[in-house]
C-alpha cells in the first residue's frame, strides 16, 4: 500500500506536528536516503526541543522492516524520509489536529476523511490520551493515513478504521493505567485548586504517558503490518485490449472476481470461492446438513427465516459455520446471493443490508428479535457434531408457504432414503428456480388486478406472500 | 424626522430590533442568516499559549467561574463562538491556539483578518513578554496589511497579584516596546490600546466593554444620549449594560470608576440571580425588571430594563432621587431614543444592498435625531421641574 501512516500530536509547546511516520519504500534504497536524511533531521531537532516531540528511538534514528516476498521496506522515522512527503505529512498533521475534527465526537475516536489531489487524501483518526500533568488532563493525538489514491483509501477505510482504532485504544488503555497509578500518589486537582503557582511541566512524551519503553517499536510493527496487509487487501486487475470487461450478468459475485483476496488476510473468502468453483464438493452439502445441525424442531424456523428475509446471524468459528452457510445459500436464488456475507470481518456488516451473515465469535451481534434470527455455534461437541442454539422470538405461520412445504418434504424424503442428497440438491434448485420465475413474472405485472389474476394462474396462495414480498424487491 | 409621541406604538421596539437581524421570536432567522454572518463583526483572541485567551472567553461570555479556568484544556483548533442569540451585542469571537503561527502559510491570513473588527492580543504579564511582543508585532503588520480598519487591543493579562507599581511599569514598558517595533516597521499610524486585565476581578469585563464599544457604530449617539439624560435627571453616572455578558456598551463621558462599575455589575448579577429564583430562567429579565439599592453613603443604585438585552444602571445621590418621576420620564424618553437609533440601524442594514447611501449622510441623520431628542428632553425636564 503506497501510503504514509503517521502519528501526530498537539504539543503544548510547539503546536501540532507529526512525531512518528511509517512509509513503504519499494524502489528507493535505504542507503540512498541516509545521506539525504541527516541534515534534515538535524534541522528539525534544532527547531523542536521538547521531549514530547522528540521521541527517542535509542541511538537509531529509524526503524525499518522488510517484506521478503514483495521486497518492500517499511521505514519509520520522525520525519518522513522524502522531503516532499514530509511536507505533505506536516500539513496533514496540522489539519487533522486543528481543523478537521469530528464535532460529534469532540476529537475523540472519530474518523475524518479530507484532502485533495494536490495535498493527498487523508484519513484521520483523532483521539485523546490521558495525561495528569497536561492542561485539561489529556493530550490530543491523531493517526493519519495519507494516500494519493482517494478511492483506494475510501475502499480500505473499514479495514484501516478497525485497526487504527485498535492501536489508539491500546495507547489510551496504557495511559489510563499510568494515570491511575499517578493518581494514587498525589491529586493534581487539589494542587491546582489550592492555587499554588505550579511550575509548568514540560510536556511528556508518549513513552512516559504509556509507560511502554518500546512503544515506538510497537507502533512501527503495527503501522508496517497495516501497510502490508492493506496492500494485500485488494488489488485491481488491468484489462488490456479494446473490449471493456463486462461482468457476467447472472453471476452473483462479479466484484469478487475482480478482487484478489490474500490467503493470509481473508482465508475464509478464498475457501468459500474455491468451494463454489468445485461443483463436486457441492453434493455433500445439502439442506439435510442444516437439519442435522439445528435439529428437527428448529429446521422449519431456519428455512422460513431464510426464505422470507428475516436476518440470520450465524456466529461461531469460521471453519465450523462455513458449511452451514453454503447450505443456507441454496435457499436463495442465485441473483440474491449477494445478500449473504460469509465471515464478515466488521461489525458494520451486520447492520448493513446483508440478510444472512456469519461472523466469528469475537464480533458483537444484536440480540435475537422478530427480525433477527440468531444461530450460535456453541463450543461443545457431541460425538463430533456441532451443538447450536437457535434463537428467534417470532412465530411461524400456521400454514407454511408452498415452497417451504415442498422443501421440507424433499428433505424428509432423503431421510427416508427415497432419494439421495444429490437429488435433493437438484430438487432444491428446481424449486427455488420455479419460485424465482414466479416472482419475476409477478414483478412484471403492473396493476393490482393483473397481479391478482397472475397469482391465481401461478397458484400463489396468501401464505406465499412473505416470500414474494422479500424476493420481488431483490429480483428486478 | 418628526417627534410626535403619538406616532409611536405602545411597545416602542420593533420585532426585529437589534444589532444584527436577530428575531426575538427566533422565527425569521433563516432569512437573515446569510446577511447576519457577513455583517457581524469579528473579534480575534490571539497571543502566546497559556496567556489566558480561552479563559477570557469562557469567563466573559460563558459565565465560567475564574477558579475553574485552571482546568481548561489547551485549545487545539480555532474556536468560533457566536455571541448572538443570547445577547444584544452581536459578534463572533475566534479563539486561536497560541501554538500555531496563523499568519504564515498554509494559513490564509486574508481569510482570518478580513471582516475582522478587533484583534485582542493577550500578553501574560507574569511571563517574560519579549517573545509575545515579537509575535504581536508580526501579527499586527500582517493584519494591517490585509485590513487596515482592524482595532488593535492589547490585554496585559493576569495582573492580579501584581503590585500597582509593577503593573504600571509593565504597561509602560510594553507600550514603549511595541510602539518602537511598529515605528521601526514604518507603521506609526497604527493605534494600539492597552488594558490591564484579570479574570479574577471586573477588569476583564471593563476591557472587553471598551473593545466591543469600538465595534458599535452608534456609540457616539448612545454616549450623547446618556450625556443628555444624566444631568437632566440628577444622575452621577450611568451605564448601558448588555445584561448577559455584563459588558457595558456605552456610558456617559465622565470617567469610569472601576468601583462603581463593579457595583453596577454586581447589581445586575444580583437582580438576575434573585429573579431566577422566583421566576423561570427565560423570564429572569423582562420589561418589568427594575431594581433600586440604597447604599449607606447616601447614594442610590437604580437599574431599569431598556430592552430584552440591555439595562440602564445609574448611580445617584439620595436627595436627587426625590424627583423619581422626572427620572422615570426621562428614562422613557431615553429608551425611545435608543429604539429609534436601532430602527435607523435596521434601515441602514437594508440599504447595505445599495451602497449609494453615504456613510456620513447617515451619521448626520443620526446627529439630527439626537438634536431633536435633546431639545425634547430638555423641555420635558424643564416642565417637570417647574412646579
Amino acid at each position: 500500500m503506497n501510503a504514509v501512516i503517521a502519528l501526530c500530536h498537539f504539543c503544548e509547546v510547539d503546536g501540532p506536528c507529526a512525531i512518528f511516520c511509517t512509509q513503504t519504500l519499494r524502489d528507493t534504497k535505504i542507503e540512498d536516503l541516509l545521506n539525504v536524511e541527516q541534515p534534515q533531521q538535524q534541522q528539525q531537532q534544532g527547531q523542536k526541543a521538547c521531549s514530547a516531540c522528540n521521541y527517542t528511538l535509542g541511538r537509531n534514528n529509524a526503524i525499518y522492516s522488510k517484506d521478503t516476498e514483495s521486497g518492500a521496506t517499511f521505514v519509520s522515522t520522525k520525519v518522513a524520509v522524502l522531503p516532499e512527503v514530509a511536507n505533505l505529512v506536516k500539513q496533514a498533521a496540522v489539519r487533522s489536529l486543528c481543523c478537521e475534527i469530528n464535532p460529534n465526537r469532540d476529537g475523540d475516536g472519530g474518523f475524518v476523511f479530507f484532502g485533495d489531489s494536490s495535498r493527498g487524501h487523508i484519513l484521520s483518526h483523532t483521539f485523546r490520551v490521558s495525561d495528569l500533568q497536561s492542561r485539561g488532563y489529556y493530550q490530543l493525538f491523531s493517526i493519519i493515513v495519507l494516500m494519493k489514491d482517494k478511492y483506494f483509501l475510501l475502499n480500505t477505510k473499514p479495514f484501516l478504521a478497525e485497526h487504527l482504532k485498535k492501536v489508539s485504544t491500546e495507547l489510551q488503555a496504557a495511559a489510563q493505567r499510568t494515570k491511575a497509578a499517578e493518581e494514587l500518589t498525589y491529586s493534581e486537582r487539589q494542587r491546582r485548586l489550592s492555587g499554588a503557582q505550579f511550575l509548568m511541566p514540560t510536556p511528556r512524551s508518549l513513552i512516559e504517558l504509556t509507560g511502554e519503553e518500546h512503544l515506538f517499536a510497537q507502533l512501527h510493527s503495527h503501522f508496517a503490518w497495516i501497510l502490508l496487509a492493506g496492500s494485500r487487501f485488494l488489488t485491481e486487475h488491468v484489462t488490456f485490449g479494446n473490449l471493456p470487461w463486462l461482468p457476467p450478468q447472472s453471476s452473483g459475485r462479479p466484484p469478487a472476481q475482480r478482487l484478489t483476496y490474500n490467503s493470509s488476510t481473508l482465508p475464509m473468502i478464498q475457501m468459500y470461492e474455491e468451494s463454489i468453483d468445485n461443483p463436486e464438493q457441492d453434493e455433500f452439502f445439502s439442506l439435510r446438513h442444516i437439519k442435522m445441525v439445528v435439529g428437527k424442531e428448529d429446521f422449519p424456523i431456519v428455512c422460513y427465516c431464510a426464505l422470507t428475509g428475516v436476518k440470520i446471524i450465524v456466529r461461531g468459528a469460521p471453519d465450523r459455520t462455513f458449511q452451514f452457510m453454503v447450505c443456507l445459500k441454496k435457499l436463495l436464488p442465485e441473483r440474491m446471493h449477494n445478500l449473504m456475507r460469509i465471515d464478515a470481518q466488521h461489525q458494520h456488516s451486520i447492520s448493513s443490508e446483508y440478510k444472512i451473515i456469519s461472523v466469528s465469535n469475537e464480533i458483537a451481534v444484536p440480540i435475537a428479535s422478530t427480525c433477527v434470527l440468531r444461530i450460535d455455534f456453541l463450543d461443545k461437541h457431541i460425538n463430533g457434531n456441532d451443538i447450536v442454539s437457535v434463537k428467534w422470538p417470532g412465530e411461524l405461520p400456521r400454514k407454511y408457504p408452498d415452497l417451504m412445504v415442498k422443501l421440507l418434504k424433499a428433505v424428509h424424503a432423503v431421510e427416508e432414503k427415497t432419494f439421495t442428497e444429490l437429488v435433493l440438491n437438484k430438487q432444491t434448485k428446481v424449486l427455488i428456480e420455479e419460485w424465482k420465475n414466479k416472482v419475476i413474472c409477478l414483478n412484471h405485472a403492473k396493476s393490482g388486478s393483473v397481479q391478482a389474476k397472475l397469482k391465481k394462474v401461478l397458484g400463489v396462495q396468501p401464505q406465499d406472500q412473505p416470500i414474494i414480498n422479500y424476493w420481488s424487491t431483490h429480483l428486478h | 424626522m418628526s417627534y410626535e409621541h403619538e406616532d409611536y406604538p405602545e411597545d416602542p421596539f420593533p420585532k426585529d430590533f437589534g444589532y444584527g437581524a436577530y428575531d426575538q421570536d427566533g422565527l425569521d432567522l433563516e432569512a437573515n442568516a446569510s446577511n447576519n454572518s457577513e455583517t457581524k463583526p469579528r473579534i480575534l483572541l490571539m497571543g502566546l499559549r497559556r496567556s489566558g485567551k480561552s479563559s477570557i472567553q469562557k469567563v466573559v461570555f460563558h459565565k465560567m467561574s475564574p477558579n475553574e479556568t485552571v482546568f481548561l484544556e489547551s485549545t487545539s483548533k480555532i474556536v468560533k463562538d457566536d455571541i448572538n442569540n443570547s445577547s444584544f451585542v452581536q459578534f463572533q469571537i475566534w479563539d486561536f491556539p497560541g501554538q500555531i503561527d496563523f499568519i504564515k502559510p498554509p494559513f490564509d491570513s486574508d481569510m482570518i483578518f478580513r471582516g475582522c473588527g478587533a484583534l485582542v492580543f493577550v500578553i501574560d504579564a507574569k511571563d517574560d513578554y519579549i517573545e509575545a511582543l515579537r509575535k504581536f508585532k508580526d501579527t499586527v503588520i500582517e493584519a494591517y496589511k490585509v485590513n487596515p480598519h482592524i482595532k488593535f487591543e492589547v490585554f496585559i493579562h493576569k495582573v492580579d497579584g501584581i503590585s500597582d507599581d509593577s503593573k504600571m511599569e509593565s504597561q509602560r514598558d510594553i507600550h514603549q516596546r511595541s510602539s518602537d517595533d511598529l515605528s521601526e516597521a514604518g507603521l506609526d499610524q497604527i493605534h494600539l490600546s492597552f488594558h490591564l486585565t484579570s479574570i479574577y476581578d471586573h477588569s476583564i469585563f471593563e476591557a472587553f466593554s471598551k473593545v466591543v464599544q469600538k465595534l458599535i457604530p452608534q456609540l457616539p449617539t448612545l454616549e450623547n444620549l446618556l450625556n443628555i439624560f444624566i444631568p437632566n435627571s440628577g444622575i452621577e453616572k450611568a451605564f448601558l449594560f448588555d445584561v448577559v455578558s455584563k459588558i457595558y456598551i456605552a456610558t456617559d463621558s465622565s470617567p469610569v470608576d472601576m468601583q462603581i462599575y463593579e457595583l453596577c455589575c454586581d447589581m445586575i448579577d444580583m437582580v438576575i440571580d434573585l429573579s431566577s429564583i422566583y421566576s423561570s430562567e427565560e423570564t429572569a429579565f423582562d420589561s418589568g425588571s427594575s431594581s433600586l439599592i440604597k447604599l449607606n453613603n447616601n447614594t442610590i443604585l437604580y437599574m431599569r430594563e431598556v430592552n430584552k438585552f440591555l439595562a440602564l444602571v445609574c448611580i445617584l445621590r439620595e436627595e436627587n432621587f426625590n424627583r423619581q418621576g422626572v427620572i422615570d420620564y426621562n428614562f422613557i424618553c431615553f429608551r425611545d431614543a435608543i429604539s429609534e437609533v436601532f430602527e435607523l440601524r435596521l434601515k441602514r442594514q437594508k440599504q447595505l444592498q445599495n451602497p449609494d447611501q453615504d456613510d456620513d449622510e447617515l451619521a448626520d441623520d443620526r446627529g439630527l435625531t439626537m438634536g431633536g431628542r435633546l431639545n425634547h428632553d430638555n423641555d420635558a425636564a424643564a416642565v417637570s421641574r417647574a412646579p
